[in-house]
């Protein structure tokens, strides 16, 4: 009698919770608003929070952030949108990508016509509120030590003596680490081949492919890698934190360049807190911040206070970025990248 | 109340007479414990054998058992190796414990459960800052350089932080081995090197086997350390977490997750049926007769060096991380500062008050179910009983990850019930509470094992007549828990609570999937700063969550003496 029991109840609980599973047509899925702002921001954690609590001073809109990198953001989106307002930070082409996904509303600000074009997407899906380029982040210490000097060109990345002393971010999670896919494969005339073919060369040198962006830039700095491929940014801002040892190089064939976005997401529950966002970070009041924050990378309004220690822009040479076209292909590379290179690791 | 203990006395009843009898009440604890564990267990596991079934999770299932095998193949060989090292250590310490004498020994105890109350990085990132390949005792000190970054660093990582757990079922079995065995070996002339290896070893395998198999499923499952310590070891949950977190690809992460869950749930049937069957300790209650030490050198000094040596890199790792979280960059700038606290002061005292709060709802509603379900286990139906205990208990076979991911499959949208809402979303930003009941869901998921084995144990040795008595003198089956059951059992309640707000409080994997915005979690904070490199503001995160913990256990165990106290005065 007890088995039977606990057989049917068991039966019960299956049955419940199978028939649990899915949600009839047509439910009830009207969106909430909220007050407050939230916000999925894809810059350095203390650049968010100063951010948010200048905007919160600014406009007195309670905001909150989460400190994503923009893969995640995508993939958070993927599974359920409403979650946040607005996306602020991250490259062009993620946004773009997720403008493709449906879950950008356009919003053309109005403080948007005071960009420069290559900053701001005419049709309201984006516009770029910070800029800064790929580089080499290197410990010089440990450059000595292997008796090398500090990269100049991608080819130097492949140097036999640099094995396991580069660090990468993963295109997966990290905008940084398919810039770099993309910045390859823009020099290579889009031959995506040819770009695979780069970074399982360079695989054999990587020691990490890390979550993050900023990580690989203080892996140099501790010296546990030799170079690191960084934002420029991030570079100057460890060697100002006391990582002395950090120095800045490009490469020399051209280098990817970021353009920080911000849009509006789709089911905003606080679309109107989302667009006084938009249009506060474009005003030269938000972006004089960034020399104190200190964020180092530029702002995109020429007007505003750039920090002593933010690299030129206009000095680097870059490589002729097709937002579009980066977007486009995200997905493709992120593949290619996992299925052949991150995967050429042999178990141990 | 009477029959069903006849019932537990005397199996061979029939049956019908102990339906009769059985108060509604009884009843009504099975169905909150049954919706419980089907909420917890049931819904999760079961959206994410659906969503691993997909044609999208089996293709990542049959990739992970032919093109690309690594991940598998490492977290094998990475669940065995620490497996392996964190159990002998866990036994050696636990032996040094019981059976040697030598000064310090409860300061040795607590040092040796510290990896156990801090947050998961806290053991990788001081690792780094001293072991690492610019490490200050390895590369500064000794000129070395070693590379921790890859299999290496993750097994000595995730040892130290797992083998508190081998070290206290351990050290708990030893404790209860009858003397006189010892005793009567020793009568027999059994020299003391003997008595360890063919008795000692002998009657604590089923506890080495139980840690060992206890460590794999804890090591294969843990996500942080491999995505701060990975290097190129790829490990499956790592995979399953670059799945959702970058590609957004949840049924390619749910089937990689079903491959965890497989050979955890495996691993813990042979525990929990095998192993224990294989117990030759007998619950006696009191062991008769004292121990007495074990004084021969040849056991004595090779045991305390290895005590010594892992002692002394908990005491130089959580050195690192204390004075990390006041130096500028430790190993590279080594100025004072107090910038870390600041930053932990500014942009974490919203998560140590959410995590507090969630922690303090948490715990006791784990603790409350464990004793719902020992108390049906153990008194109401003892042969049902075992698929509750064994429900209960797979809070702790399914692997974190797993859990994690299925309660954001199952809970990111209303639940549905033949065509009714009966929940709505409960995890993610946009849900009721924004996500925390969804958090707290899975620390009570997490916390009930093990408060259900302590009460389970305990509720076994009070005498049933006690209750029997209250029961036969007119009180309801209600009364007598609530004023005879309960109070007999205090300190295994409180040890419930106390094991629960611990494991809460540091738990990462589980929650990874399912943290918000509105929601802030400590340990995703520290995670945060960890993969970012900022290892200073990680340390003072570490300390302050340390802090966080102790005063909690104080607390705990205060109200722990002051209710034995009064039962005994």
């Amino acid at each position: 009698m007890r088995t039977k029991i606990a057989a049917l109840m068991a039966a019960c609980s299956l049955a419940v919770t199978m028939s649990a599973c899915s949600a009839p047509e047509g439910a009830n899925t009207e969106a909430p608003t909220s007050q407050e702002l939230n916000i999925a921001c894809s810059q350095q954690e203390d650049f968010c929070q100063k951010i948010t609590a200048a905007f919160e001073a600014a406009t007195g809109i309670k905001s909150t952030y989460v400190r994503l990198g923009a893969g995640e953001v995508l993939a958070r989106l993927q599974t359920s949108t409403g979650e946040f307002d607005v996306w602020s930070g991250g490259q062009a082409e993620n946004h773009l990508k997720a403008n493709d996904r449906g879950f950008v509303v356009p919003y053309i600000s109005t403080n948007a016509g005071k960009l420069d074009a290559q900053y701001n997407d005419a049709k309201g899906i984006w516009s770029g509120f910070y800029t800064d380029s790929v580089g080499f982040c290197s410990n010089t210490k440990e450059l000595a030590k292997l008796g090398l000097d500090a990269p100049t060109s991608w080819d130097d990345l492949l140097a036999p003596q640099l094995k396991g002393q580069v660090s990468m971010a993963h295109p997966a999670t990290a905008g940084l680490g398919y810039m770099a896919l993309f910045t390859i494969n823009t020099l290579k005339g889009g031959d995506q081949a040819a770009t695979i073919d780069y970074f399982k060369k360079l695989n054999t040198n990587v020691m990490q492919y890390s979550k993050s962006a900023a990580t690989g830039t203080e892996m140099a700095g501790r010296g546990e890698v030799a170079v690191s491929i960084a934002f420029d940014s991030d570079c100057v801002k460890a060697n100002k934190a006391g990582m002395s040892d950090l120095k800045l190089t490009y490469p020399a064939e051209g280098t990817g360049y970021e353009v920080g976005a911000v849009s509006i997401l789709k089911d905003a529950r606080n679309e109107d807190g989302a667009k006084k966002y938009m249009d506060w970070i474009l005003t030269k009041q938000a972006q004089d911040l960034y020399s104190s924050v200190p964020s180092f990378a530029a702002p995109t309004l020429g007007d505003a206070t750039l920090g002593a220690d933010v690299p030129p822009q206009n000095t680097v040479k870059k490589v002729d970025w097709d937002t579009r076209k980066a977007a486009d292909q995200r997905e493709d590379f992120i593949k290619a990248f996992g299925d052949q290179v991150a995967s050429e690791t042999k178990a141990q | 109340m009477t029959t069903s203990t006849a019932a537990r006395t005397n199996t061979t009843q029939t049956p019908a007479r102990t339906t009769v009898a059985r108060d509604p009440y009884v009843w009504g604890v099975l169905a909150i414990v049954v919706v419980a564990i089907i909420g917890l267990h049931g819904l999760p596991v079961s959206k994410l054998i659906a969503a691993g079934l997909t044609p999208e999770g089996l293709a990542a299932i049959t990739r992970a058992f032919t093109a690309d095998l690594a991940p598998l193949w490492n977290s094998l060989l990475l669940g065995l190796l620490v497996a392996l090292l964190g159990t002998v250590v866990g036994f050696l310490m636990a032996y040094a414990q019981v059976f040697l004498s030598f000064p310090g020994k409860r300061v040795l105890h607590w040092l040796t459960l510290l990896p156990m109350i801090s947050p998961p990085f806290a053991v990788a990132t001081a690792m780094i800052t001293m072991f690492g390949r610019r490490g200050i005792i390895t590369y500064h000190l000794l000129g070395l350089d070693f590379t921790l970054y890859g299999l290496q660093g993750l097994v000595i990582v995730l040892a130290m932080t797992f083998t508190p757990l081998a070290y206290l079922n351990i050290r708990a079995m030893l404790e209860n081995m009858d003397p006189s065995l010892f005793e009567a070996a020793k009568a027999l002339g059994a020299s003391e090197a003997y008595i360890l290896f063919r008795v000692t070893l002998p009657m604590v395998t089923p506890a080495l086997l139980a840690s060992f198999l206890i460590l794999f499923v804890e090591a294969v499952a843990d996500l942080a350390n491999p995505l701060v310590l990975g290097g190129d070891f790829r490990v499956l949950a790592s995979e399953i977490y670059f799945a959702v977190a970058g590609n957004g690809n949840v049924s390619a992460a749910a089937g990689l997750a079903l491959i965890l869950l497989l050979p955890a749930l495996g691993v813990f049937c042979v525990q929990k049926y095998w192993a224990a069957r294989k117990s030759v300790v007998t619950i006696t209650g009191k062991p008769t007769g004292s121990r007495v030490d074990v004084t021969d050198h040849g056991i004595t000094i090779p045991v305390l060096a290895v005590v010594t040596l892992w002692t002394a890199l908990i005491v130089v790792l959580y050195g690192a991380i204390a004075v990390g979280g006041v130096t500028n960059i430790l190993g590279v700038d080594n100025t004072i500062t107090g910038a870390h606290y600041e930053f932990v002061a500014r942009l974490g005292s919203t998560a140590v008050t959410t995590t507090l709060w969630m922690t303090v709802v948490a715990a006791p509603v784990g603790a409350l179910l464990a004793v719902l379900i020992a108390w049906l286990v153990v008194r109401q139906f003892p042969r049902f009983g075992r698929v509750l205990d064994f429900l209960g208990m797979l809070g702790s076979a399914i692997p974190g990850t797993v859990l994690g991911l299925g309660f954001a499959l199952a809970y990111a949208k209303p639940t549905w019930l033949f065509g009714i809402q009966i929940l709505p979303a409960l995890a993610g930003g946009v849900s009721v509470g924004a996500g925390a009941i969804a958090i707290i869901g899975v620390y009570v998921a997490r916390a009930i094992p093990t408060g259900q084995q302590s009460v389970i144990a305990s509720l076994s040795q009070v005498n049933p007549q006690i209750e029997e008595a209250a029961t036969s003198l007119g009180a309801s089956v209600a009364h007598t828990m609530r004023a005879v059951t309960l109070p007999l059992i205090n300190p295994a309640i409180l040890t419930a609570i106390m094991y629960g707000a611990t494991r809460s409080m540091t738990t990462i994997t589980a929650i990874i999937f399912i943290t918000t915005p509105q929601t802030k979690v400590m340990t995703s904070q520290i995670l945060d700063e960890v993969d970012a490199g900022r290892f200073g503001n990680a340390f003072a995160y570490c300390t302050v969550l340390i802090g966080l913990v102790l005063i909690v256990l104080g607390v705990t165990t205060a109200a722990l003496r002051l209710v034995t106290r009064r039962k005994s005065a």
